[in-house]
C-alpha cells in the first residue's frame, strides 16, 4: 500500500533559502504535524507537495503519485487548504459552491451548504465580509467536500481564536476516523498538534531535524534539571541542548542516554522544538 | 474549464455590468457624432481589462495556488483566461453590433464588417497583453504593455520614414489581393491568438506559484 505522503529527498534553492533534502512519509490513516518557526521551510514544503513549485531534486509523492502528474480523479482526492481562504472576496459561499461544483466531478454541493450552515458561515455575505475564523472555516468545507482522502493545511489554525481552532481541530479528527483519509499539518502553534497529531516532523532552516511519532518523541526525550556541578558529570552526547543560569541547568536530553539518578520531567513536543532552536546547543 | 470562466464572469459581474453602462452612453455619443470610435474604445476595453481585472482579483486572493491543486491543469487555468476574453470580446461585439443597427446610414454588412475588425483588433491586443501580465503579474503588466504597444508601431514608422523598410511593398501585396485581405486577416489574427496561448501556457507552467 501507498503511503499518503512520500516526500524523498526534495531540495528546493531560493536566494536567500534552501530547502535541503527533506524526507517525510506520512502513512495512510494517520495525522502529522509539520512544525518549525516561520521561514524555516514549512510552506516551501507544503508548495512542492502540491506542485505548485518547480523543485530542485527529489520527489514529492501523494498516494504514490506526484500531484502535477494526476489524472482529475486523483487531483480530486487531495484536500488543500492554505493559511488564507483563496477564494474572491466578492463572492459569497453559495456562488463559491455554484463554480466550484463545475471545477470539481465530485463536488457534493449538499455536503458543503450542510458544512455552511452548520459552522455559521451567511449565505447572502461575502467573503470579503468575514472574520478570519469564518473564512478558514470555508476554505476547510471546500477542501472536504470533493471526495478528499488526504488533507493538506498550511498555517490553517493561525490567527484563530482557541475556541475556532479546537473546533477546526475537531474536525479533523473526525476526518480520520475513515483509516483511508490522512492529514498533513502544519502550524507554529505546537499545543494545537501535540492534541491530534499521530506524528510530528520539525523542520528548520530548510532540514528536517526529526520525524518520528509523537508518543516516541515524548518517549525518547526529557527534560533534565540539575545542579551546575551535577551537570558536569552528565553525558554530553545525551544532551541535545540546555539553558544554565548561576544556580541550576536545565536540559533537553536523550533519556536512554543517560545513566544516573536524575530529575528528569517529561518534555512536550513545544518543549522539544524550543530547545532544538536554542543557541546554547552542544 | 468552463467552471473557471463562470467564475471569473461570476466575479467580474458588477464591472461588467458598468461597462455595459458607460458603452451604451459612448453608443449614443457615436449615433449623434457620426463616429465609430468610441464604441470601438469601448468594445477595446471591455474585452482587454476585464479579463486583466480578473488576473488582478486573482492574484489578490492567491487564486492560483489554490485552483492549481484542483482537477484543472496549468493549461486549462490559462486557456480560461483567454476563454474569458473571448467572451468578453463576443458580447461586446454583440452591443456595439446593436448600438449600430441604430445608426442612420449603415447598413447591416457594414455593421457587420465594422464590429469584425474591432474584434480581430482587440484579439490583437489580448494576444500581447495577456502573456505579459500573466509573466510579470496585473501592475507590472500593464507599465510593460504600454511599451509593448507602442514600440513596435513607433519602429515601424521610423523604418518606414528612413527608408529601411518599404511599406509600399506590403500595401501593393494587399491591394492586387483584397479579396482574399479578410481571410488573411482572420487567419494572421488566429495564429497570432494561438501563439499568444501557447506562450502563456508555457509562461505559466515554469511559474512557481
Amino acid at each position: 500500500m501507498n503511503n499518503a505522503i512520500e516526500i524523498k529527498n526534495l531540495c528546493k534553492n531560493y536566494p536567500a533559502f534552501n530547502l535541503k533534502n527533506v524526507n517525510i512519509t506520512l502513512p495512510k490513516g494517520y495525522i502529522m504535524g509539520f512544525i518549525g518557526a516561520n521561514g524555516a521551510g514549512k510552506s516551501t514544503t507544503i508548495s512542492s507537495l502540491l506542485g505548485l513549485v518547480n523543485t530542485d531534486g527529489g520527489v514529492c509523492l501523494i498516494d504514490g503519485k506526484e500531484m502535477r502528474y494526476m489524472n482529475k480523479a486523483e487531483k480530486a482526492q487531495v484536500g488543500v487548504v492554505l493559511d488564507e481562504c483563496n477564494f474572491p472576496e466578492v463572492l459569497n459561499w453559495k456562488q463559491v459552491d455554484k463554480f466550484m461544483k463545475k471545477i470539481y466531478s465530485t463536488w457534493d454541493s449538499e455536503s458543503f451548504s450542510d458544512r455552511c450552515k452548520n459552522w455559521g458561515l451567511p449565505e447572502k455575505t461575502i467573503v470579503s465580509k468575514y472574520s478570519k475564523g469564518m473564512k478558514m472555516k470555508l476554505a476547510i468545507a471546500a477542501a472536504m467536500c470533493h471526495g478528499a482522502k488526504l488533507l493538506v493545511l498550511d498555517e490553517a489554525t493561525s490567527g484563530l481564536d482557541p475556541v475556532v481552532r479546537s473546533e477546526i481541530l475537531d474536525i479533523l479528527m473526525e476526518f480520520v476516523q475513515n483509516e483511508e483519509h490522512s492529514v498533513f499539518i502544519s502550524s507554529h502553534i505546537i499545543s494545537d498538534l501535540e492534541k491530534i497529531c499521530d506524528y510530528i516532523t520539525f523542520i528548520k532552516n530548510g532540514e528536517i531535524i526529526f520525524t518520528a511519532e509523537k508518543d516516541s518523541l515524548t518517549e525518547k526525550y526529557g527534560i533534565l534539571r540539575c545542579s551546575n556541578s551535577d551537570f558536569e558529570a552528565v553525558d554530553k552526547n545525551a544532551v541535545i541542548a540546555y539553558n544554565r543560569n548561576s544556580f541550576a541547568v536545565d536540559a533537553l536530553v536523550d533519556r536512554s542516554k543517560i545513566s544516573g539518578d536524575y530529575i528528569i520531567d517529561k518534555a512536550s513536543v513545544e518543549d522539544i522544538m524550543l530547545y532544538y532552536m536554542k543557541e546554547g546547543k552542544i | 474549464m468552463t467552471g473557471l470562466v463562470y467564475k471569473d464572469l461570476m466575479v467580474m459581474k458588477k464591472t461588467l455590468l458598468i461597462y455595459v453602462i458607460i458603452g451604451a452612453f459612448y453608443g449614443y455619443l457615436d449615433i449623434s457624432n457620426g463616429r465609430t470610435g468610441m464604441m470601438f474604445a469601448m468594445l477595446l476595453i471591455t474585452s482587454t481589462m476585464i479579463p486583466i481585472s480578473a488576473i488582478a482579483y486573482d492574484e489578490r486572493c492567491k487564486w492560483d495556488k489554490i485552483v492549481n491543486t484542483a482537477p484543472v491543469s496549468r493549461k486549462e487555468v490559462i486557456t480560461a483566461k483567454y476563454l474569458l476574453a473571448l467572451v468578453l470580446t463576443a458580447i461586446s461585439a454583440v452591443m456595439v453590433f446593436i448600438v449600430y443597427l441604430f445608426k442612420p446610414g449603415m447598413t447591416i454588412s457594414e455593421n457587420l464588417a465594422t464590429v469584425a475588425v474591432m474584434s480581430l483588433m482587440a484579439m490583437v491586443y489580448q494576444a500581447f497583453l495577456l502573456p505579459t501580465i500573466i509573466k510579470f503579474g496585473s501592475e507590472k503588466g500593464r507599465m510593460i504593455m504600454m511599451i509593448i504597444l507602442f514600440a513596435p508601431i513607433v519602429l515601424i514608422g521610423v523604418l518606414a520614414k528612413q527608408e529601411i523598410i518599404n511599406l509600399s511593398v506590403l500595401s501593393d501585396f494587399l491591394e492586387s489581393n483584397s479579396h482574399l485581405l479578410p481571410y488573411i486577416t482572420v487567419a494572421v489574427v488566429a495564429v497570432i491568438y494561438l501563439i499568444s496561448i501557447m506562450v502563456s501556457v508555457k509562461i505559466y507552467e515554469s511559474k512557481d506559484l
